[in-house]
């Protein structure tokens, strides 16, 4: 077994970096040599990712491929800025911040509808899977495109899972994709993708997945006396189901209609924080989540187009704890949510140059428990956004101001006072030489996230006057595409140095006693970083290709709220000084293999800064190679991974251990 | 091209490294002024709870050398496990309760070494989470949070007893013979606080005698018992329409006489002879916490303003925990900040002077003071 220690972590940084120095000197030489490249993985138009003015990334299907990911969580770890909290295994709540700014202030949509919920304010991104992902893109700041809801241009950052859409080449009528993966700790995900072209208007896709696992990994558990025991996680199985229907739609007139369900389903436990003598927990889960959203765009004339989005969604959640604490020996809560979402939105386009658009959001959801006396919440929201987009080709500007109006009752009466607020954005990105491929840029956004249902009905101590958490963001960045040699491949760095303040977080802290606590408002925090990303693709020879890549973001993330405080300038609780990640793909025609590695540097978990009370920096190494067969229009894709090779143990939230080395295995048939 | 490529390449491996460097400067260590803490010293212990569902209780020792005071976070090797709740010094031991461990951690106090980390369980080895402690001859007795109380063998350092008292108790107290048990029916599925009551436990049995219960006691926490008998305890009310109160129970014959002492609300207290120190925090529309100090005279039954001789009070806004020296008389105020941000300890002289101030842990819930 090898354990890092900080040190070698750092070593393992560094040699990661010359690894990639070394092989951008390679590119450069091969240059001369390579003639062809197939420039099929790349940037698909629909996203263009320098011209914008705000940092938009992405990851599409090919690389979703390369970097050893099963799930969303796993995936968006690539992603520059980005840190995932993760309670560890195949159940474990997953949620990404991005910047620092904390879960509440990055948006998760699913094919450009925003989800919602009402009790944490943040989505869990464990529970999807990449089966029928095509690509994951995450805006920070706005999206070039400004033909967005305004609820996806409000929030600090948004992630965007988008779905694939039903293609089929000349004469074929339907596809099909059966997959089925299997892994370490009880791991059995089967899945199946069914596509039908209904007529020449119209097609249809039925997507079914089932996921077991058992989820009983093996964690070193700190005890007395500065030694370690041997523990399992112990009631951490999840089971779930998901189905989705997706109509797709494509008209003469140009319109386009895309119409999904969603049905959710899952039943697990919560092995909860692994604590010293009481390994025993009687926590479990159902969710159930159903929704139906559909999306219509219509160009109307030349200039104008417009779209409408919709979504009704239900959520649900049963939760049970056995557990000797309670009177009866089990405790039941049930926890619904429902909410209605339209939004309308117009592009008109005044010249190729010119663009405005203007999109208006109105929600309206309830929140409801089997609590007695739960006050049961209704939240009405409308947000509008007017953005506006002037390219020219030496420099693009973009602004956009939202406005926000949110009006809250519940059960018992007026609860809240009415919000009604403006967050505006602006970006200029510019291209200094005609004759160089770079780019500048610079963006101020501001945004709110909501208090949560949780944060204002779940304490006894009813904050009344718990306003918005504000996150300001300022970013100067710069953006540089070469293409390597005439056409065989190419080198994309950028970076960006960003400072974003927090105003008025809304914490939790408990109220005299174990059982109640209070939430307020409290405190401001700054966060100065940078983020670098440098990748290049390229064809080694006529048989090997090769995609590689870094990023890192070093960032000080420190209190701002009070300069008499000893906390005055100091970290914050989960903030390393560095956090990164790489990816190596090699594809020949007989084999492909990928390297992955994620890292970060130790952080505190508490104000405490003593290494007593210091998670240990960690850098994790997957490797995974495969083989494809194609055979007509058949393929067959033979996979295998191993994960976390050195078995480093490590935990991102204190207390909730990480899987160490694992395998899984999958075999998907396409056709 | 190929030069430029190159130079790019360079410079970005280079930034990458000199950012690198910079960064790992750290300039956060500000901890306590740690000294190696010879066998034997006297001083003060401080529980940091730590926060519910996380492995980070612990416990802070203040070295006093004859009025010289050094501070020791790092009696770290003893590692509590999860959320401490109380401390209690018997014989030459310290004795820890473990809500989320659901463990009796014994500390030799001569070589604040671990003697014997008495693990508690159900029948479905579910921890049982440990409350509060009181000694009463040879033995030690715990309330467990799965409605229990159970006697400890401080010789075999062992449970050897168990009795059910009622639903989440919480403060315990002795007297004569009997042990006084708050249950606060805090896990109340109806949110009412129906099954509140206080439990007399008969120590030579170990059988509950009675449960008093009435309409006054909704949600009972702490408990603790005057040198006449009287019991006190505090009552966080339903949150809702009962409020928060504080209970004075005296016997009358076989029963007990519930009162409530004047309007006051008490979120801790602590009775030294005469005297019942308390404080009570109450949150406003925003949120924020705000304390009042008071002190109950027994003797004369009034109620003054602050813990001082002149009736100030310490100006803490979220006090945890309150100590009273055993030689000095000084006062012992933590306070806590967030569930992230260590607490800190004020230490007043009778007047109100303040003496000295430390950092603490997590929520620092309980002092207890060694001295032979």
């Amino acid at each position: 077994m090898i354990i890092f220690s900080k040190k070698q972590n750092d070593t393992y940084f560094f040699i990661s970096f010359i690894l990639l120095f070394f092989v951008s000197r390679l590119t450069a030489q091969t240059q001369d040599t390579t003639k062809i490249y197939l420039d099929e993985v790349h940037i698909t138009a629909s996203y263009p990712v320098s011209a914008g003015t705000a940092i938009n990334q992405q990851l599409d299907a090919e690389k979703l491929a390369g970097i050893n990911a099963s799930e969303v969580s796993d995936a968006v770890k690539f992603l520059s800025g980005v840190q995932v909290k993760d309670y560890g295994g195949a159940g474990g709540l997953k949620t990404v911040s991005v910047r620092s700014l904390g879960a509440h202030h990055t948006v998760v949509a699913y094919d450009g509808i925003p989800f919602t919920d009402y009790q944490t304010g943040q989505t869990d991104l464990g529970r999807f899977t990449l089966g029928n992902v095509e690509m994951i893109t995450l805006s920070t700041g706005i999206n070039d495109d400004i033909f967005q809801t305004a609820r996806l241009q409000s929030y600090g950052s948004a992630l965007n899972i988008i779905t694939r859409t039903p293609e089929f080449i000349p004469g074929k009528l339907f596809n099909l994709t059966a997959a089925l993966k299997a892994g370490s700790f009880g791991l059995w995900n089967p899945s199946l993708i069914y596509e039908q072209k209904l007529n020449h208007t119209f097609s249809l896709q039925v997507t079914g997945e089932w996921l077991k696992s058992e989820g009983n990994y093996p964690f070193k558990l700190h005890s007395n006396n500065n030694q370690y025991t041997n523990e399992k996680r112990n009631n951490s199985d999840i089971e779930t189901y998901k189905t989705d229907i997706f109509l797709s739609g494509k008209f003469k007139s140009g319109g386009q209609l895309s119409a999904k369900t969603y049905y959710y389903h899952s039943d697990r436990g919560l092995p909860g924080a692994a604590i010293l003598h009481n390994n025993y927990s009687g926590e479990r889960v159902k969710d159930e989540n159903f929704f139906l959203q559909s999306k219509y765009n219509q160009p109307l004339t030349d200039k104008l187009e417009m779209q409408w989005n919709g979504k009704f969604n239900f959520s649900s959640i049963d939760y049970v704890n056995i557990s000797n604490l309670f009177p009866g020996g089990r405790q039941e809560n049930r926890y619904y949510q429902r909410e209605y979402y339209l939004n309308g939105s117009f592009l008109y386009k005044h010249s190729s140059q010119l663009s405005f658009s203007w999109a208006n959001d109105l929600s309206t959801g309830n929140f409801d428990t089997n609590f007695n006396n739960f006050d049961s919440p209704t939240r009405l929201v409308w947000q509008s956004s007017l953005a506006t987009k002037y390219v020219r080709s030496s420099f693009t500007l973009t602004g956009n101001i939202i406005s926000t109006y949110v009006k809250e009752t519940s059960a018992s009466g007026l609860k809240k006072e009415n919000l009604n607020d403006f967050s505006p954005y602006v970006g200029l990105s510019v291209k200094p030489y005609s004759s160089l491929p770079l780019r500048i840029k610079l963006f101020y956004k501001s945004s709110y996230r909501l208090p949560t249902f949780g944060d204002l009905y779940f304490s006894r101590v009813p904050p009344i006057n718990l306003k918005p958490e504000n996150a300001r963001q300022c970013n100067l960045g710069l953006n540089w595409v070469n293409a390597i040699g005439q056409s065989s491949g190419q080198l994309n760095f950028s970076a960006d140095m960003y400072i974003n303040n927090i105003r008025n977080r809304i914490v939790a802290i408990p109220a005299s006693s174990l059982f109640i606590w209070s939430m307020q408002n409290y405190g401001k925090v700054r966060i100065t970083g940078l983020d670098l990303n440098l990748s290049f693709a390229m064809k080694w020879n006529d048989f090997i290709h090769t995609e590689a890549g870094a990023n890192c973001t070093f960032q000080k993330v420190v209190d701002r709220t009070d300069k008499n405080s000893g906390y005055y300038n100091k970290r914050m609780t989960y903030s390393p000084d560095y956090i990164g990640s790489g990816f190596w793909i090699i594809t020949t025609p007989w084999l492909y293999l990928n390297y992955t590695l994620l890292f970060s540097d130790s952080r505190y978990y508490l104000r405490n800064y003593q290494p007593d009370y210091q998670l240990d920096g960690y850098s994790e190494h997957t490797v995974s190679l495969g083989k494809m067969l194609r055979f007509k229009r058949y393929v067959i894709d033979i996979h295998l991974q191993c994960s976390n090779i050195f078995d480093k143990h490590y935990e991102t939230v204190q207390s909730y251990p990480m899987p160490g080395r694992s395998f899984q295995t999958s075999l998907k048939f396409q056709y | 091209m190929n030069k430029l490529l190159k130079r790019v390449s360079f410079a970005c491996v280079a930034v990458l490294f000199s950012l690198n460097f910079i960064s790992c400067s750290d300039d956060d260590n500000d901890g306590n002024e740690t000294v190696e803490v010879p066998n034997g010293s006297f001083g003060t212990f401080i529980l940091d709870q730590g926060e519910m569902k996380k492995d980070y209780c612990r416990l802070d020792f203040e070295w006093d050398d004859n009025g010289r005071f050094f501070m020791d976070n790092k009696i770290s090797k003893i590692n509590l496990g999860s959320t401490g709740q109380d401390l209690l010094v018997f014989g030459s031991k310290l004795y820890v309760s473990l809500w989320g461990s659901g463990t009796i951690h014994v500390i030799n106090l001569e070589s604040r070494t671990t003697e014997r980390e008495i693990q508690i369980k159900d029948e479905k080895n579910e921890g049982r989470a440990i409350q509060n402690l009181v000694s009463y001859g040879d033995k030690v007795y715990a309330t467990t949070g799965d409605g229990h109380v159970v006697s400890i063998d401080t010789l075999l350092l062992k449970v050897d007893k168990i009795v059910e008292v009622g639903p989440t108790p919480v403060g315990i107290d002795v007297y004569d013979g009997k042990l006084f048990v708050a249950n606060s029916d805090a896990y109340s599925s109806s949110g009412d606080y129906s099954e509140s009551s206080i439990a007399i436990v008969d120590i030579a049995t170990m059988t509950v005698e009675k449960r008093l219960s009435s309409s006054e006691i909704i949600n009972p926490y702490f408990l603790q018992i005057d040198k006449y008998g009287n019991v006190y305890v505090n009552c966080f009310g339903n949150y809702m329409d009962i409020p928060a109160s504080f209970l004075k129970l005296t016997k009358e014959g076989d029963t007990y006489q519930i009162s409530k002492i004047g309007d006051i609300a008490v979120s801790n207290f602590l009775i030294q002879e005469d005297i019942c120190y308390y404080y009570y925090v109450a949150w406003d529309e925003n949120g924020n916490p705000g304390s009042t100090f008071g002190r109950y005279n027994i003797s004369d039954d009034t109620i003054q303003d602050g813990i001082f001789s002149d009736n100030t009070a310490p100006g803490i806004k979220y006090p945890y925990a309150l100590g009273i020296h055993p030689r000095s008389g000084d006062f012992y105020v933590s306070e806590c900040v967030d569930n992230e941000t260590p607490g800190n300890v004020y230490v007043y002289g009778k007047a109100g002077n303040l003496k000295r101030t430390f950092k603490a842990g997590i929520y620092p819930c309980k002092f207890a003071f060694y001295y032979n």
